[in-house]
Order: structure tokens, then C-alpha cells, then sequence
């Protein structure tokens, strides 16, 4: 019994050392960053295309769909330029922002059907807090995408250039998630 | 030495299974030859769910060896070698991971590991494939050389730190329920430390209040009710997300409840919310798979990758009790709106990440908009935080009243 209580104690060291040795190897593995998108040389001349943004309704409680002229060219460009919009605000004035004021989008790149978006991280430390805030900012942007943009199967929000857990403490953002269309009519199950 | 520690395991076992056997259901696994006779090879001792090492040491004749430290035990068999870690649900074999279910640990004193352990470690030890029949309640091991270890490499591990941190781990006594089947509530007041959460116009801060009314919740709990409550922090301190489900999970909560305060981009916005965990669709279909492999033991996959396979056990833990979670959101926001005559705003499904691979019925509860003037008032007021709790424990025994008797244990892991 005596080497149980022995083996028991010194669990608790191995498994402190393996918590340590994870941290230490989170550590060295560096974030490899995003390319940002440059236009390519010799690409064909701007479209202008009209796509519908996902804001929030003015009771706040269900998204809200503003179109909006852009000027598209390829997934890349398009997807900028969308969230560029989406982060300009709505025009209508029955519509509610999602995303906080001063956010820029730094990069955005397309790959086996994930957009991944990285936007500037004054996008956390700006951010309101709170589920449903969070829920907007985070569905605004990926059904913005998703909706408008058919090759785009999932988006992945990084923030300052790399992978987080939530923006602001509540919606799981470490992977790519699919949109939910249903959210236009108040549906949040 | 490794003659020792079998005599240790075996002696542990024949004297728990002698005091407390009463207390725990105690089975056995009969081991078949799929290539050879077919007839029994043997039988393997699953108490209460788990299984007795010794039991598998004499079953397969492995050889046993524990470090220095004596808290690695490394078996080895015809097949291979693994390693398990006391405390951790952690097994190693050639420079791989594959994660349990539940730790390599001494429960009640019996030194054990969970049923997976036959499908995820013992293959690459006795060098066959191993398929669990569950209606037979008998192992089928498959030819010589079939077993392989499927593991992730150690860099996939960040995604199971909240099954391998152990800090707040209480050993687990199965005591009787003390309120209807309710032994333990988790309650996670959100955020902490760096972390503020929302911020009110008057400065109210998010992590303050909640904290406030999870240990009026917890007094009242624990008076009323007799149950146990477990508080994921209790003073103004940063606990990570995976973190906070990993002391559900090591407590063995009945319950988990996630206490926040909410906020919204414009000041109108006011009311009640409560949230449980949203799956998308490829979330779904890829846990079938998982499910298979995890509830049937599963077959020894050939094309299914496992570093993936196990993400997604980690990922979808919580999909077991989403059934529960909806009724406890439904009866948490009926109680909110009701005894408070608050706005209601609904109960809500979304990938939460301090829900995501909680093993027990888990929700979020949003108490309030602190980015609304009025309510951040009457957020800051003791008697509205007095009938938050309160209401919060009506919800809780209201839930537990309608639950199917015997339902929670059920489902238990
Ligand atoms: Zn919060």
C-alpha cells in the first residue's frame, strides 16, 4: 500500500512535468503566418459583383442582411474585400454592428475550401465581451463568407496572425467553422 | 523488482475486491482466439467499468517493469511494449500517444484503466488486433502480428490538456447521491485574471460579478441541497478554458455551470440567455465514427486515422449529454425569466469552448446585459444576485426532478 500512496505522489510530479514539457513545446513550435494575398501580375480587370453582408437587426437578436456592391477577383480578393465591409458597419440604420471600431483585416488566404482570415488583434482587446457579441462578430464574419463565396466551405478566424482559442472567452474559434445560415431568421439551435 | 510489483498489484486487488466489493459491479471479459480454437483463453476482472491491471498482466503473461519513480508501468508482451502513466490517460508506444478515456489510476485503491485500453493499448503489447464484443462481453483477439499502435504524435497533445491536467483531481469515493442523484456541481464563474470579461459603462467588470454569484449559488447548493460544489476559481485569478472542464471532469461533476454576464454592441440590448454546446454537421458525422470506436471498442481500424479519430473523441465528449445540457439550459432560462420577469432571450446552442469536452450535462448561463445601463445596475444589487442563485437553484432541482430515474448515472462515463 505504501508504494501506492508512493506511486500516487509522484504521479503528480511526472504529470506536472509532462504540463511543462507541452507548454515548453507550444512554445517552440512556432505559428507559421499567413501569406497575404497579392494580386498576381497579368489578372484579368476587376468585377464589380453584389454580395450580402450578415449585420446584426436592431433588436439584437437575430442576423440581418445588407447587400453591397464590390469589386471582386478570385477568393482571396473577394473574401478581403467582404470583411473590409463588414468591418466599415452597416449603412442601414435599422442594422447593429458585430465587429468593434479600428479592426483591419491583415491577410486573408483560401486553401482546400478554408478561408482563413486574420484580423488585426485589436479585434480582442476591443471587443465588448459576452456570449451574444461574440456569437455576431463570429457568425458576421463567417456567414458573410460561406454565403457569398461557394468554394468557401468553412472559415478560420486567426487574430494578429495566429490560431486562438476564443476572441473574447466564450465561441471556440481554434478551428474552421461552417456558417449557419439559420441564424438570418433568429434561429440560434 | 517486476516480480514485486506484480505481487503489489495482485494483492491490492484480491484485498479491495474482498472490503468494498458490495459497492461496485464487478464483470469479467472472456478472451477468444479469433485464429486459433476460438475457445476461451482466459477472463479479465472489469470493475466498475474498469480494468484491473493485474488482471491483464496475468491474462496475457506480460512482463512488467516500473521506473525508479514507481509511477510508470511499462508492459511488455510478445507483440511490443507500452507505457502508462499513474494519474495520467496517456499511453505510450513508440514515441506515440493514445489517450484513455479515463487515467491509468488507483480507484478506490484498485489499480486500473479504462475498458479502451484494450482496443487503444493492448494491441501494440500482445501484437494482435483486438475487437471488443460487447453483446458477448468477450475480447476477440485477432493472427499474430495484427496489433498496431495507433497513436498522435507528441505535438497533438495540447488538444487533451484538460484530461492530463490534474491539479484539482479529488480521488473518486463513490458515495451515495445526496440529493436525488446529484453528488457534485462544477460552477465556473468565467473569466478571471487578465481576462475581465464585459465591461459595464460604470466600470462593472464581468469576472467580479460572476464570481459573486457563484459562491452565493455554491452556499445555497450546498445548504439546500447537501450537494458537493466545486468552484473552477474562487478569487480574481486567470483558469484557461480546457482547464475549468478538466476540473469538471477530474471531480466527476454531475453538472456543470458556466456563470458569465453578457454583452452586446448596442446599450438597448437586455435580457436573459442561457447556451449549450452547438455540433455543425461534419462535426456530427465525423462523431459516428468516434462513437463506434468508443462505445463498441471498436474495431481495429485499418483506413481511419487516429490522431484524428481521438481529436474528435476529445472534441465530441460532450455530444454523449447534449440531450441533458438542452433540458438543464431550458430549465435555467425558464427560471431566470420567470422569477426574475427578465426579457427572454432564449436558450441558444454555439460551439462554446469551456463546453467542448465536458463529460456531464454542461451549460453557459448568461445572468444579465452589463452593457445595458439599468441592468447593470440591478446586476451590482446583493438581492438581485440573492434571486440569480436563487433561481438558479430552482433550475437545478427542477431539472433533477424530471430527470427518468437512474438517467444521470446512465450516462455516466
Ligand atoms: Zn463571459
Amino acid at each position: 500500500m505504501k508504494k501506492v500512496l508512493k506511486m500516487l505522489g509522484a504521479g503528480a510530479v511526472v504529470v506536472a512535468l509532462v504540463i511543462a514539457s507541452i507548454v515548453i513545446y507550444r512554445l517552440m513550435s512556432g505559428y507559421e503566418p499567413v501569406p497575404s494575398t497579392v494580386r498576381g501580375p497579368g489578372t484579368a480587370l476587376d468585377e464589380p459583383r453584389v454580395i450580402d453582408l450578415y449585420f446584426a437587426d436592431a433588436d439584437g437578436r437575430r442576423l440581418a442582411l445588407e447587400a453591397r456592391e464590390v469589386m471582386v477577383q478570385g477568393v482571396e480578393e473577394s473574401v478581403l474585400q467582404s470583411v473590409s465591409e463588414l468591418l466599415a458597419g452597416p449603412r442601414k440604420k435599422n442594422l447593429s454592428a458585430t465587429l468593434p471600431e479600428g479592426v483591419g483585416v491583415r491577410s486573408v488566404y483560401f486553401r482546400d475550401g478554408i478561408a482563413y482570415v486574420d484580423l488585426t488583434s485589436n479585434l480582442s482587446s476591443n471587443h465588448p465581451g459576452g456570449s451574444w457579441a461574440e456569437l455576431l462578430t463570429v457568425y458576421s464574419i463567417i456567414n458573410t463568407i460561406t454565403e457569398n463565396f461557394a468554394e468557401v466551405a468553412r472559415v478560420q478566424i486567426l487574430i494578429g496572425g495566429r490560431e486562438r482559442e476564443t476572441l473574447a472567452g466564450h465561441i471556440d474559434i481554434s478551428r474552421p467553422l461552417p456558417g449557419r445560415v439559420q441564424l438570418l431568421a433568429g434561429d440560434w439551435r | 523488482m517486476r516480480h514485486f510489483f506484480v505481487v503489489t498489484l495482485l494483492v491490492v486487488s484480491v484485498f479491495l475486491s474482498g472490503s468494498s466489493m458490495n459497492a461496485w459491479a464487478v464483470t469479467t471479459i472472456n478472451l477468444e482466439n479469433i485464429s486459433g480454437s476460438g475457445k476461451r483463453a482466459g477472463s479479465l476482472k472489469v470493475i466498475d467499468g474498469r480494468i484491473d491491471i493485474g488482471s491483464i498482466v496475468s491474462a496475457f503473461s506480460l512482463r512488467t517493469s516500473v521506473d525508479i519513480m514507481g509511477d510508470r508501468l511499462d508492459l511488455v508482451g510478445d507483440g511490443g511494449s507500452c507505457r502508462l502513466l499513474l494519474g495520467s490517460p496517456l499511453v505510450l508506444s513508440r514515441g506515440l500517444f493514445a489517450v484513455l478515456t479515463e487515467p491509468f489510476d488507483t480507484v478506490n485503491g484498485n489499480m486500473s484503466v479504462p475498458l479502451d485500453f484494450l482496443t487503444k493499448g493492448l494491441p501494440s503489447v500482445i501484437g494482435k488486433s483486438v475487437v471488443f464484443d460487447q453483446q458477448k462481453q468477450s475480447l476477440l483477439m485477432g493472427p499474430e502480428g495484427s496489433g498496431s499502435f495507433k497513436g498522435v504524435s507528441p505535438d497533438k497533445l495540447d488538444r487533451y490538456a484538460s484530461f492530463i491536467q490534474r491539479d484539482q483531481f479529488e480521488p473518486y469515493t463513490r458515495e451515495e447521491s445526496s440529493y436525488g442523484g446529484l453528488r457534485v456541481v462544477v460552477l465556473d464563474p468565467g473569466h478571471g485574471g487578465r481576462s475581465d470579461g464585459a465591461r459595464g459603462g460604470t466600470g462593472t467588470l464581468e469576472k467580479n460579478l460572476v464570481l459573486s454569484v457563484s459562491q452565493k449559488l455554491k452556499n445555497m447548493l450546498e445548504e439546500d441541497l447537501g450537494v458537493k460544489v466545486v468552484l473552477t476559481r474562487t478569487a480574481d485569478y486567470y483558469v484557461g478554458l480546457k482547464e475549468r472542464t478538466a476540473i469538471a471532469n477530474n471531480n466527476r461533476a454531475d453538472l456543470f455551470l458556466s456563470i458569465h454576464a453578457n454583452a452586446a454592441f448596442r446599450k438597448e440590448v437586455r435580457g436573459y440567455e442561457t447556451y449549450y454546446l452547438s455540433f455543425s454537421a461534419s462535426d456530427l458525422e465525423a462523431s459516428q465514427l468516434a462513437q463506434i470506436e468508443n462505445r463498441a471498442l471498436g474495431v481495429e481500424g485499418d483506413a481511419r486515422e487516429t490522431p484524428l479519430l481521438e481529436a474528435i473523441l476529445w472534441d465530441m465528449a460532450q455530444l454523449e449529454f447534449i440531450n441533458e445540457s438542452g433540458k438543464l439550459s431550458a430549465h435555467i432560462q425558464e427560471a431566470l425569466v420567470e422569477s426574475l420577469k427578465g426579457r427572454d432571450r432564449g436558450v441558444r446552442q454555439a460551439p462554446l469552448a469551456v463546453l467542448m469536452g465536458a463529460r456531464m450535462p454542461a451549460t453557459l448561463v448568461e445572468i444579465g446585459f452589463i452593457s445595458n445601463p439599468a441592468q447593470e445596475i440591478t446586476l451590482n444589487r446583493d438581492s438581485h444576485q440573492n434571486s440569480i442563485a436563487r433561481a438558479l437553484v430552482d433550475a437545478i432541482v427542477d431539472y433533477n426532478r424530471n430527470l427518468i430515474p437512474g438517467e444521470a448515472m446512465e450516462n455516466r462515463p
